[in-house]
């Protein structure tokens, strides 16, 4: 299933910057998804749907997949005389995981060095504070502003430099997976013959505020609208196993409950019985933390019934976001069986 | 002398101090074109010879570490790897932190995050003991255990990279960008007649406390010692007080009790007659870098130091100019030619 991840990962596209990420996406589903109609919409959303291999002549409530384009990263915020870039974070990143890390600058991908003084100089103090991002700072290798000013401009996006990598035990790490994975999974799913007709989102603005949701709802009007997502994650050893919100491995994530939204509970339902059915493993979060579009989709109208399938994505909002690739093929498959029950007249309230 | 792709072969080698044996060979190979005799020894110092003809000659070590900082495993946890430093590292870079595992073939790692979302307010601003990070390499507990055995070196990951017309950027630029200086002295050398043999040094175990060096002039015995090696560019991040050099400014030449003054003044007058820009820096200890070492071996050495500006020192992206380079490479050239009677008598 992950057959266009690593190209949708390795794509710039914060929250605002969405544009690139959508033409390749754009491509993919008109050339080799051979979608039935493509919408951009204002903010830059884009909304394609493609029709049932054959019309049943039920009537079915309209489903609706939606995943985000954009990712976290940063803007360019001042270039000083001496050719140093200052920047702001775009989306939540966690302060401590951005010193001594590459990214690229603008629509030319300029490399930059977010850079840190040597040990030598850190006093005892200092190496137990996390610097603030307005102490922090790009070196582009410009001497001063006139030479910055030829490389990067004020309100540039910045990117992690990532790359695609596979290791371990089937585990991949790369930029975006969050929400790269969630397109990438459309995508698949799109290439199929589809038992019902299918509207696909690939949203912007997730990471800001869910602000490409709500337009891509109102315009859309779903009876009921599944998200994908990359699940945030507290997976690492030092952490107590209760507080982990989710664990690569374990399946994928079923939305119950998050900051956003309360998932709809027969979809719920409908979704771990199935995977119980068809011998997926499946998981919750076991602390409500982050969020999915469907905070902006539940409300949306007269209101919307919501579901949630996510892969757990280790190392969130960093440069280097890991998942199992079990986990996101068991996805796909839930996902796929999902749209077959829909199909076949299980999501009745 | 390609300058780039000798950086990036050496650079992209990985060598935490101890394991030197996978760069020495490289180093070697680099510097063979230019040197009478090279060879790697036991301790995993490389030693290159330019003979100047004469019986008995006098002998002038020029010296640059080949080993990096980096990390070494200590043990396992639910299959992911603790680790402790090997050299100075700042915590704060940790975590995100891409790395490579040593084992044969290398595993691809990363120092593991918890989410930002379930993060508290306390949390976010102090940054997290080295104790509590961990590398995830994607495997089992019993697997880890297995693939990994503890005492395992680990390196930074990073690929070389240039930036603007003259900066280069990597991991280990501290100090195989000065061991490539030297093979910069080395071609400049060619045909050149010398007062004295020339002997170009890779060591290992600087960051531990030069511990190749000194049994590297052990066996050399030379008469004058000078240690090349990464001192800090300003940053914005420096403090005033620490006065610091300036990148592309040109080499630094070091004044006080670890450095000779007759090998200080000779410096001073070769960059001055052949207009090489250099900067001068004053250290009042022994100091930090192989000279200190190789100071007091025998009965004592005429050491100094002369060092490269650098950006963002024991980081996986330190930044230096190629312009330093070449000028620290031409300085040391028209030294080891022409370093007058004074240094001569040393």
């Amino acid at each position: 299933m992950l057959k266009y991840l690593e190209e949708l990962c390795m794509m710039p596209g914060i929250s605002g910057y969405e544009e690139e990420v959508c033409d390749v996406i754009l491509d993919i589903a008109v050339n080799q998804c051979h979608v039935d109609t493509v919408r951009k919409d204002v903010m830059g959303s884009l909304i394609v749907t493609k029709k049932a291999k054959v019309q049943s002549g039920k009537k079915l409530p309209k489903l609706m997949i939606a995943a985000h384009m954009d990712e976290v990263g940063f803007m360019v915020k001042k270039i000083e005389d001496n050719g140093y870039v200052r920047f702001v974070p775009v989306g939540g990143i966690d302060k401590r995981v951005v010193l001594g890390h590459k990214v690229y600058i603008g629509p030319d991908m300029v490399p930059g060095v977010i850079g840190l003084k040597a040990f030598h100089m850190v006093t005892k103090e200092e190496e137990r504070h996390a610097p603030d991002y307005v102490e922090m700072y790009i070196d582009i290798g410009a001497r001063n502003r006139e030479q910055a000013e030829k490389l990067v401009s004020l309100g540039d996006q910045i990117v992690f430099h990532s790359d695609f990598v596979r290791f371990g035990n089937g585990m991949i790490k790369a930029k975006a997976i969050d929400d790269r994975f969630g397109c990438a999974l459309m995508l698949n799913l799109l290439e199929q013959d589809l038992p019902m007709d299918l509207t696909c989102a690939f949203t912007v603005q997730e990471e800001v505020g869910l602000r490409g949701a709500y337009g891509a709802a109102y315009a859309e009007k779903p009876d009921i609208a599944l998200i994908i997502e990359g699940a945030s994650s507290a997976d690492v050893p030092a952490q107590p196993k209760n507080t982990r919100v989710t664990q690569a491995g374990l399946g994928p994530v079923i939305g119950l409950m998050d900051n956003g939204a309360f998932y709809d509970e027969g979809l719920f339902r409908l979704l771990t019985s199935l995977a119980d059915e068809n011998g997926i493993p499946w998981q919750v979060k076991t602390k409500v933390a982050g969020g999915t579009d469907a905070g902006a989709i539940q409300t949306s109208r007269a209101g919307v019934r919501v579901a949630n399938v996510s892969v757990c994505c280790r190392y969130a909002h960093t440069a280097s976001l890991v998942i199992s690739e079990k986990d996101a093929d068991d996805a796909f498959s839930l996902v796929k069986l999902f749209v077959e029950a829909v199909a076949g007249g299980k999501a009745r309230k | 002398m390609d300058i780039i792709e000798s950086l990036r072969l050496l650079c992209e080698s990985t060598a935490p101090s101890g394991f030197e044996h996978r760069v020495a060979d490289l180093a070697a190979q680099v510097l063979e074109p230019y040197v009478d005799e090279v060879y790697v020894n036991h301790m995993n110092n490389v030693i290159g010879v330019i003979r100047c003809g004469k019986k008995d000659a006098k002998k002038l070590m020029l010296v640059a570490h080949i080993d990096e900082i980096g990390l070494m495993v200590t043990g396992h946890d639910e299959g992911q790897l603790r680790f402790t430093n090997v050299g100075g590292v700042d915590r704060r870079m940790l975590p995100s932190r891409e790395v490579t595992v040593l084992t044969e073939p290398p595993l691809f790692g990363v120092i593991g995050t918890v989410a930002p979302h379930v993060l508290t307010e306390a949390q976010r601003n102090e940054s997290i003991p080295m104790e509590d990070l961990r590398i995830d390499v994607g495997l089992t507990q019993e697997q880890a255990v297995e693939a990994v055995p503890v005492g395992t070196p680990v390196s930074f990951r990073t690929e070389l990279f240039t930036m603007g017309e003259d900066t280069v950027v990597s991991k280990s630029m501290d100090d195989r960008s000065c061991f490539v200086s030297l093979c910069i002295t080395a071609e400049l050398l060619k045909d050149r007649k010398l007062p004295w043999d020339v002997y170009i040094v890779g060591s290992a175990c600087e960051e531990l406390g030069y511990r190749g060096a000194i049994p590297a002039a052990y066996g050399i015995d030379p008469d004058v010692a000078i240690a090349v090696d990464v001192c800090h560019a300003w940053t914005p991040d420096v403090k005033p007080q620490n006065n610091v050099s300036e990148l592309a400014e040109g080499p630094v030449i070091t004044m006080g009790p670890g450095a000779c003054p007759a090998v200080t003044r000779s410096l001073k007058r070769v960059g001055k007659e052949h207009r090489i820009p250099f900067q001068m820096a004053v250290q009042p200890r022994a100091g930090g870098t192989d000279a200190a070492g190789i100071q007091i071996i025998r009965d004592g050495v005429a050491v100094e130091t002369v060092s490269l500006p650098l950006r963002y020192m024991h980081t996986p992206l330190e930044l230096g100019s190629i312009t330093d380079m070449k000028l620290l490479g031409a300085l040391l050239a028209e030294f080891a030619v022409d370093p007058g009677e004074e240094v001569l008598s040393c």
